[in-house]
């Protein structure tokens, strides 16, 4: 195990408070030249080192560098960069609030565009009121656009109290097919937790079924796939934040999530506590295709 | 008698082509560049009157963006934004952006504003020698694009050579105003200032008239079309776009090897999209 890695397991153990203490101090270590060598990988692997890499770069970012970083060939670079880009396009092009928000709808675009998928409008409304002159470690309340029912989504706002058996029944009308099927056993035990806050299913080709379930507890969900005979496809973790791996600490939070499907990808459109967030994975294999979130670290440092 | 049997040929073999296109599958619109960008002008642009103008083009920049993983030129990004009236309409005569070529990759002709360093196949050279041509160019990798196109706007032609021996390896034209198989005239779409652009996958020319704004990008290494778009606007906003597979048959050819000219839809199945 390398020296991040073994900083990244003791910090794991350590309060929040002394955590916090932990990274300043390695980000301004020299163990933090270790990010320079990026690459796709270790950014979809998500974790510590992405933190590191994201704020190494948006620390580091000139005119070449952040071109570089918006239009990369991994989809997930290239959205990151056009997210981090926006203020200080906005500061360097002297645009106020009125070019944030035209920079806003251009990432949204990007979004659909570089990912070939469409975008619910809730999470559209939920980028474009968040504030990206607060660093998201201070308290946001996004989650304000998401929808408190079914009507426009294929997600289920699934009440904490709701019973396995009427999820068991559920029935999913997608564009080509109507699919019938039961929850997997390893979902409906998540499922069964009285911490459940949302659940969502989509259909897919050739019957099968891609469902996730996030609890009121933690901030990282599974995403499973299973067929009509409820044998699991594969799963794969939605983590939905960057940093830390734990669950959170004190009162439960509220979130919303919605899947969304172009035939090749399925991608999880989500909003939690801490953020507003999107990652897409592989519909044959799981493999993670892309992940976003709007959680980022104070850069003001 | 010669002619006739010549042009009896060509008729057969303009008849076989054309039956070949018949058993082409239809575009996947999932994966067809150009079907996804003009969904998105008429679905997000022409057909949308819940959102502002400027929402609207940001978007449809936005995705035209991710779409081709590349920046769109800002003279061209500005012609788009700009296109958006005060009362909302959305009109590229109204565009604030002149459509001279300004950009910073502009050949005027050879003896002008060369990129240093940039020695040009004689050919081309002496294309570019003409006062009646614009011209840009893109260089990416070892390799030029350069377009060339008359003033008198007929139709473009974008020329692939190797930077180290100068070696053309593919040409394609840009104008759509002859691009069928059949020959059929196609009026419109002729920008009057066009830029290109290239990245690892792509090379992008982007246009832009009094009407309209257009991406007609080609694949990097092989010059095959993978995406032609035009989004009209007249003095009423936006027009639908009837957007069809067009063939392109004249488009391009490979020289000095083997012809790369087969026809093609411009809505190849398979065409990356992410």
């Amino acid at each position: 195990m390398n020296l991040v890695g073994i900083t990244y397991r003791a910090a794991s153990q350590l309060p929040a408070q002394f955590r916090i203490l932990l990274l300043v101090f390695v980000l301004h270590s020299p163990i933090s030249c270790l990010a320079q060598d990026w690459n796709e990988h270790t950014f979809l692997a998500g974790g510590f080192d992405e933190y590191r890499q994201v704020r190494h770069f948006f620390l580091n970012m000139n005119a070449d560098t952040e071109r570089e970083f918006r239009f990369h060939s991994s989809p997930k670079i290239s959205i990151y960069g056009n997210w981090l880009a926006i203020p200080t396009r906005c500061e360097n092009e002297g645009g106020g609030l009125e070019f944030e928000s035209q920079l806003k709808n251009e990432f949204l675009g990007f979004v659909e565009g570089r990912l070939n998928l469409e975008v619910p409008n809730w999470w559209k409304e939920e980028i474009r009121a968040f504030d990206l002159r607060r660093p998201t470690n201070e308290w946001q309340v996004p989650g304000m656009s998401a929808p408190g029912n079914m009507q426009e989504s294929n997600g289920i706002r699934h009440p904490a109290d709701t019973v396995i058996s009427e999820l068991s029944q559920l029935t999913i009308v997608g564009n080509v097919a109507q699919v019938d099927f039961e929850i997997p056993f390893e979902f409906e035990f998540s499922v069964k937790e009285q911490w459940v806050d949302c659940v969502a299913v989509i259909a897919a080709s050739d019957g099968r079924a891609i469902a996730t379930c996030k609890s009121q507890l933690g901030v990282r969900h599974d995403l499973i796939c299973f067929n009509s005979d409820q044998k699991l496809l594969w799963k794969s973790e939605v983590k939905t934040h960057p940093e830390f791996s734990f669950g959170s600490s004190g009162p439960t939070r509220r979130g919303f999530v919605q899947l969304v499907s172009n035939g090749t990808a399925v991608a999880v459109f989500g909003v939690n506590h801490l953020a507003v967030y999107l990652e897409v994975f592989d519909l044959e294999s799981g493999a993670v295709i892309c992940r976003f979130s709007t959680f980022q670290p104070a850069f003001e440092e | 008698m010669n002619n006739s049997l010549v042009g009896l040929i060509l008729c057969m073999l303009t008849a076989a082509s054309g039956a070949s296109f018949l058993q082409e599958d239809e575009p996947d619109t999932r994966t067809c560049m150009s079907c996804r960008i003009l969904d998105k002008w008429n679905n997000s642009v022409v057909n949308c009157d819940t959102v502002s103008g400027e929402v609207r083009m940001a978007r449809l920049l936005g995705f035209v963006e991710g779409s081709l993983a590349m920046e769109a030129p800002e003279e061209w990004r500005r012609f788009v934004l700009g296109s958006v009236a005060e009362d909302g309409l959305i009109d590229f005569a109204g565009s604030p952006v002149p459509l001279e070529v300004p950009h910073s990759t502009a050949v005027r002709n050879i003896d002008g504003r060369v990129p240093p360093g940039v020695e040009f196949p004689e050919d081309i050279r002496e294309k570019l020698r003409s006062p009646l041509v614009a011209a840009g160019i893109a260089r990416f990798d070892g390799t030029v694009y350069v377009h060339i196109r008359s003033m008198a706007g007929i139709y473009g032609t974008v020329y692939c050579f190797d930077e180290d021996d100068r070696e053309v390896v593919w040409e394609a034209r840009t104008s759509s105003s002859v691009e069928t198989d059949d020959l059929v005239i196609r009026t419109g779409i002729n920008p009057r200032a066009v830029e290109i652009k290239a990245n690892d996958s792509y090379v992008v020319v982007f246009g832009k008239s009094t009407r309209e704004a257009s991406v007609v990008a080609f694949d990097r290494n092989d010059g095959r079309e993978v995406c032609r778009a035009t989004f009209i606007t007249s003095a009423n906003g936006p027009v639908p776009s009837d957007h069809e597979p067009v063939r392109i048959a004249a488009g391009k050819q490979r020289r000095g090897g083997k012809s790369a000219g087969v026809p093609r839809t411009m809505c190849p199945t398979g065409a990356s999209s992410t």
